[in-house]
């Protein structure tokens, strides 16, 4: 066991997670205006521009720039270890990422080539910068538990992910090529929704519920038996071409996810914390989002029967909608609401400790963002997502549902700016830090 | 600890790692602060003063255990005074300023702000135990000798004031 230049105190400085968990509401709010824009348009099949646009503002611009900062946050953190220039890399990443989702937007909107050759360019500097150092010291975390097992096979899916979309981007930049793309989008789809986004959030529900809401832990066998089973289906799904295979390993995946949306719901109501918790909210919206998913899913992939309620290419929206929207949206939403107040409290209590007038000013993580606000954002969502499910239904519901959305990434940004300001008027008032332990790298 | 059984079988039983004993103490922290949360919620002060003392008296017994007796073990077989450890101990302190203040919290009956202090030192608690739980106790159970030998120095700090699963001679189950 490697030893030598672990420090357990790479905390990265505040502005480096800070600007990727800023931004990404930014790209919330651009998702929502352009489903204004768009209109019912949008809503007529998972084709239309105003999905694809939508979907990669809100995976790529959301998802994917919180869990960049946040990876950036918590591996070295988790790790021991400190990321390599990281204070030189992270901006340039946060940059190119930006800069990446927004070519990538227009280039959907009006394909040619060039402009997908610069959002691929600028997209593939930002994960090629990120994903290697951080995927390869996630894999290196000691220990065998069910969550680190788990985040592995997510990190493997998330690898597919990237791997696929980047062929999918040169098949529809270069037309000429001829690449089926609708079958291997599929594939792409299937291993972003299915595989990295669901068993992410089951590792680390493994090692969080039972953490911060003193829950019990999940039973072993499920806790591998789960992701094990849903990264099988995957593997072989991509492979499938009959739908005499299909429909068994569909089943088994739905199943699983089922499974796991069922046991994760048990252990949070055998919580032994009761305060009330809005973050509890946001975990059933996703739990039971991803219930839905699944349900959804295997009506679509395994039997010949179509939802009730849909057109014809409605289900692969609605399950797009429940996972990007309804699972990992609220997840994330939910956790930003915790992470940055507790980021903001953890470096103002650095720079007081050993000051004790200092200490006086040192916020509460409910000061920075309170639990009224945190609770509006739950309602807020909650709103939010109702309104889209119904834009699905009654295409005429579309430009209210995305002022709805809108509302909630703009209460989203309003909270985080609001944190933000309380740091610098808290840190003026307690002065310039001591440079114990935050300064090296 | 609890369970019968033969000198010999000891490193077979479940509880003898020092990863599993200690993670069991910090689960046990964590339910006593759970406690205590949930009086003040219910605003029934007397017994959220007792519950609090309970977690207190869990804190302090585990920072000593630490302080104490692991870090300098850890500290003695890695030559490493200014690493981990030393990180550690300065989070411990960062906690103890939040466990002061949710003190005086509890003795102004200001529930808004004792669940505001006590859902930030949950949030540091936790990131502080994942540090130890994923790093610093398998390095441990690694790099030092004797670790049952260890575990009874550890023990005789003190047990955490009545929150441990109770011996059989007291009617467990
Ligand atoms: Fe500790
Ligand atoms: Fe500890």
């Amino acid at each position: 066991m490697k030893t030598s230049g672990l420090s357990f105190d790479d905390i990265p400085p505040l502005d480096i997670p800070l600007r990727f968990h800023i931004t990404a509401p930014v790209f919330g709010l651009l998702a929502a205006l352009f489903l204004f824009w768009e209109g019912p348009e949008a809503w007529m099949s998972r084709w239309t521009i105003g999905s694809l646009g939508a979907t990669h503002l809100l995976t790529l611009g959301f998802m994917a720039m919180v869990m960049i900062g946040s990876l950036f946050q918590l591996v070295p953190v988790l790790s021991g270890q400190a990321i390599p220039a990281m204070r030189w890399v992270a901006p340039w990443v946060h940059v190119m990422l930006t800069a990446g989702v927004i070519v990538l937007t227009v280039a959907l909107v009006r394909p040619d080539t060039v402009t997908f050759t610069v959002a691929l360019a600028l997209l593939g500097f930002a994960f090629a910068a990120f994903i290697p150092p951080l995927v390869w010291r996630l894999v290196r975390i000691r220990g065998a538990s069910d969550a680190i097992f788990t985040i592995r096979l997510a990190a493997i899916s998330l690898l597919m992910t990237v791997g696929m979309g980047i062929f999918l981007s040169v098949g529809r930049g270069w037309p000429d090529l001829g690449i089926a793309f609708r079958s291997w989008t599929d594939v792409h789809v299937l291993w972003a929704l299915f595989g990295w986004v669901p068993l992410l959030v089951m590792g680390v529900s493994y090692q969080v519920m039972p953490m911060f809401h003193v829950a019990p832990a999940f039973d072993s066998r499920l806790a591998r038996g789960i992701p094990l089973s849903v990264f099988v289906s995957l593997l072989l799904l991509s492979h499938a071409r009959s739908d005499y295979l299909v429909a068994p390993i569909v089943t088994v995946l739905c199943g699983a996810l089922m499974a796991y949306s069922a046991t994760a719901l048990r252990v949070l109501a055998k919580r032994h914390r009761k305060r009330a918790d809005p973050m509890i909210g946001f975990w059933r919206t996703a739990l039971i989002s991803l219930a839905l998913a699944a349900v959804s899913l295997w009506f679509a992939m395994a039997t010949p029967v179509r939802l009730p309620f849909l057109r014809e290419s409605g289900a692969p929206l609605l399950i797009g909608i429940l996972m990007v929207f309804g699972f990992a949206c609220s997840m994330i939403i939910g956790m930003l609401q915790k992470i940055v107040p507790f980021l903001i409290f953890l470096h103002l209590q650095r720079r007081a400790l050993g000051n004790p007038d200092a200490m006086s000013q040192i916020p509460t993580t409910n000061e920075v963002i309170t639990d009224r606000d945190a609770h509006w954002q739950l309602r807020i969502h909650l709103i939010a997502c109702a309104g889209i499910l119904a834009a699905l239904v009654w295409p005429a519901f579309a430009r209210p549902a995305a002022l709805l959305l809108a509302a909630d990434f703009g209460w989203l940004f309003r909270n985080l700016i609001s944190a933000a300001g309380e740091y610098r008027r808290r840190s003026q008032a307690i002065g310039p830090a001591p440079n114990l332990m935050e300064s090296g790298a | 600890m609890t369970l019968p059984s033969k000198p010999g079988l000891k490193r077979l039983d479940a509880m003898t790692t020092l990863l599993e004993f200690m993670t069991a103490a910090h689960r046990r922290c964590d339910e006593a602060l759970a406690a205590a949360e949930g009086e003040v919620c219910g605003k029934n002060w007397g017994a959220a003063a007792q519950k609090y003392q309970e977690f207190n008296a869990a804190m302090a017994c585990h920072f000593a255990q630490e302080e104490d007796v692991l870090f300098p073990a850890f500290e003695e077989a890695t030559g490493m005074t200014e690493g981990p450890t030393a990180v550690m101990r300065m989070e411990h302190e960062q906690m103890r300023s939040l466990l002061a203040q949710l003190a005086s919290a509890a003795g102004e009956q200001d529930s808004s702000r004792f669940l505001g202090l006590s859902e930030t030192l949950m949030i540091l608690i936790q990131q502080h135990n994942m540090k130890e739980e994923q790093m610093l106790y398998p390095m441990c159970d690694q790099r030092l000798e004797e670790i049952d030998a260890l575990i009874g120095r550890i023990e005789a700090v003190g047990s955490d004031s009545g929150l441990r699963s109770p011996k059989p001679e007291e009617g467990a189950p």
